[in-house]
């Protein structure tokens, strides 16, 4: 190795030198100890030849993650229904029969409401960690890593880094957790970093919401949520070349992988996956998202005398509070009630939709919400609305995730202030852009 | 050096090589599968191709009639060609490893029927709980979920001839 590293050579291409000797040593040894009747073929070569096509490979790997995205959205969408539906019901036989108008109020807006806004997320989010765990217990997910890694390599990224990033479509605190298996100290903090701007989950009913009103549904209002994802995905790319520029300086390590044999994956194992990973989700963000949307309902019908228990909202505690802090988002042309939104936000992304509900006192019925959201949003300002949500912070979970895995502070407070600054500049960017294109 | 950074190694079916294979070789030739199992996986890859690009096409020209508009489902319906074609053209030379594209092809037509088969499910369900105004069975079937339908033979077939080979 010294004589590498005193030939100029990376890190990385000492890794690489070693790993190639090792190999050139097993293969000699094998040659001459093992006398093969013949080389055949298995199915997990022939499947291989497929999968890890130098043309082919990429294209496949893109069109089952299509596959993973279709069957985790518009799978799960009637599931969704049915629990919205459930807790809608219940919402309204709790406030037919209890007579006290507070307690009312709290059990049909606060818990009904606040325990509905979690749970509707559930499909979508097992549904995803289901094709996740389908995908890595056939023994694909390696070849996906495998066959990204020359991309991820351009982009300053480790192999490696592929699955995370990709987990952190569907959650980013899993996403983060993943970056375990990534040797390099310097790979791995600048997966943690870049991580938070895969969207995930939590982001997509805000973004649906927002689009719905703006572009009014169908083809553009998708087109909006695709050009979304795709800006995270480009600030990802641009955020780790930075990082590997500047504070990370070098080059990825190498990618020394073992491909599994392909098995097919058997039921129990993939639910007991799915379950393992579904239930962090479910405890973790259930909780405070549940806990965040009690302290909105209260603050929104608080005092209750002059809110007249909750139907004038702009006496309510939340509207002086969210007019405190509006004038941050004053330029962006967002009012105090995206003001409140964006900060309770933080805590859970989920919460953003939720609160917008809560503060335009339709609860969790869309079309009410959106009728008065309406009036609310240009196009412009909301599409900026949505890159800041994408951007600005993941939630208070991911962000004690972040605090975990780097076992620092200094780099958790980064990871938060890059991403607000980051969350502006873009913001700023759209509607300085959109001004001189001539939108309001 | 390595080609580029990575070193791959298979394992897992290495050890327990020995068995007969009948079919597949290392000098590459296959012992004939039939023409007639070549023109239907030509077949099938052509139909992928033509509806894929119609699937793009109706995105652009604003069209939805039996075949959906489906700008992201056509170019996965491209993908699926390319693996079928690229498999035809070596088995059209017996190299066997036309026979691993073939795989590959039928593996995606079935992941790809099944799942619009589950989403086909799922608008009957949304339409149940009365979150769409129409549902039609004949414009919900997709046209590739008739070409899985019509990939069942051929991956029957290959399946047969290679269940011998271990994984």
């Amino acid at each position: 190795m010294s004589a590498a590293l005193s030939d100029g050579l990376s890190d990385g291409d000492t890794e690489a030198l070693i790993a190639e000797r090792r190999y050139e040593i097993i293969s000699k040894i094998v040659s001459e100890v093992v006398r093969e009747k013949r080389r055949e073929w298995t199915k997990t070569d022939l499947f291989d030849h497929v999968f890890l096509h130098k043309v082919l490979g990429i294209p496949i790997f893109l069109a089952l993650l299509w596959a993973v995205f279709q069957f985790t959205f518009t799978f799960s969408e009637p599931f969704m229904v049915m629990i919205e539906i459930f807790f809608g019901w219940l919402g309204t036989v709790a406030a037919q029969n209890i007579e006290n108008e507070m307690i009312a109020s709290f059990v049909s807006d606060g818990v009904c409401n606040g325990l509905g806004s979690v749970l509707v997320f559930v499909p979508p989010i097992f549904s995803l960690f289901f094709a996740l765990a389908v995908l890595e217990d056939s023994g694909y997910l390696a070849r996906a890593a495998f066959v990204m890694d020359r991309l991820m390599y351009r982009m300053g990224l480790h192999g490696r880094s592929f699955i995370p990033l990709m987990c952190g479509f569907g959650c980013n605190i899993p996403g983060i957790m993943a970056t375990r298996s990534i040797e390099s100290e310097k790979d791995r903090m600048i997966t943690i970093l870049v991580n938070p701007l895969m969207s995930c989950g939590a982001r997509l009913p805000v973004y649906v919401l927002i689009s719905g009103v703006i572009f009014g549904g169908g083809y553009a209002a998708g087109t909006a949520i695709f050009c979304i994802y795709v800006l995270g995905i480009a600030l990802a790319v641009i955020m780790a070349l930075i990082f590997r520029r500047t504070i990370f300086r070098g080059k990825p390590s190498a990618f020394v992988l073992e491909l599994p044999r392909y098995i097919m994956p058997t039921v129990r194992s993939t639910l007991i996956h799915t379950w393992e990973r579904g239930k962090y989700f479910l405890m973790k963000a259930g909780t405070i998202i549940f806990g965040v949307m009690i302290v909105v309902w209260f603050l929104t019908v608080m005092p209750w005398d002059a809110t007249n228990g909750g139907e004038i909202i702009e006496k309510s505690l939340i509207a002086q509070f969210g007019k405190v802090i509006e004038p941050v988002f004053r330029p962006f042309g967002w009012d105090w009630m995206a003001a409140v939104a964006l900060f309770f936000g933080f805590l859970a992304k989920e919460v953003v939709v939720g609160t917008y509900g809560l503060l335009l006192g339709g609860g969790e019925e869309e079309e009410a919400v959106k009728d008065a959201l309406a009036g609310v949003f240009t196009p412009l300002t909301g599409f900026a609305f949505m890159a800041f949500t994408l951007i600005y912070v993941p939630c208070v979970a991911a962000v004690a995730t972040i605090y975990r895995e780097t076992n620092s502070l200094k780099w958790t407070i980064f990871a938060v202030a890059y991403l607000v600054a980051l969350a502006f500049i873009v913001a700023a960017i759209i509607i300085g852009i959109g001004h001189l294109l001539g939108f309001s | 050096m390595l080609d580029d950074r990575m070193i791959a190694c298979v394992l897992g079916g290495q050890a327990d090589r020995g068995g007969g294979y009948r079919r597949i070789k290392e000098e590459n030739k296959m012992e004939g599968f039939e023409m007639g199992g070549k023109i239907y996986a030509a077949a099938l890859g052509a139909l992928y191709a033509v509806f894929g690009v119609i699937e793009v096409v109706f995105v652009f020209s604003g069209t939805d009639a039996l075949i959906p508009a489906d700008f992201f489902g056509g170019l996965v319906s491209l993908v699926i060609a390319s693996t079928y074609l690229a498999g035809v053209r070596d088995m059209r030379e017996n190299d066997f490893r036309g026979i691993a594209m073939l795989m590959g092809g039928l593996f995606l037509s079935v992941v790809f029927g099944v799942l619009y088969l589950m989403l086909m499910c799922a608008d009957f369900l949304m339409y149940v709980l009365g979150e769409s105004e129409e549902f039609s069975v004949i414009a919900s079937l997709r046209p590739e979920i008739w070409l899985f339908v019509a990939a069942i033979p051929l991956a029957y077939h290959t399946w047969r001839m290679l269940k011998d080979v271990p994984w």
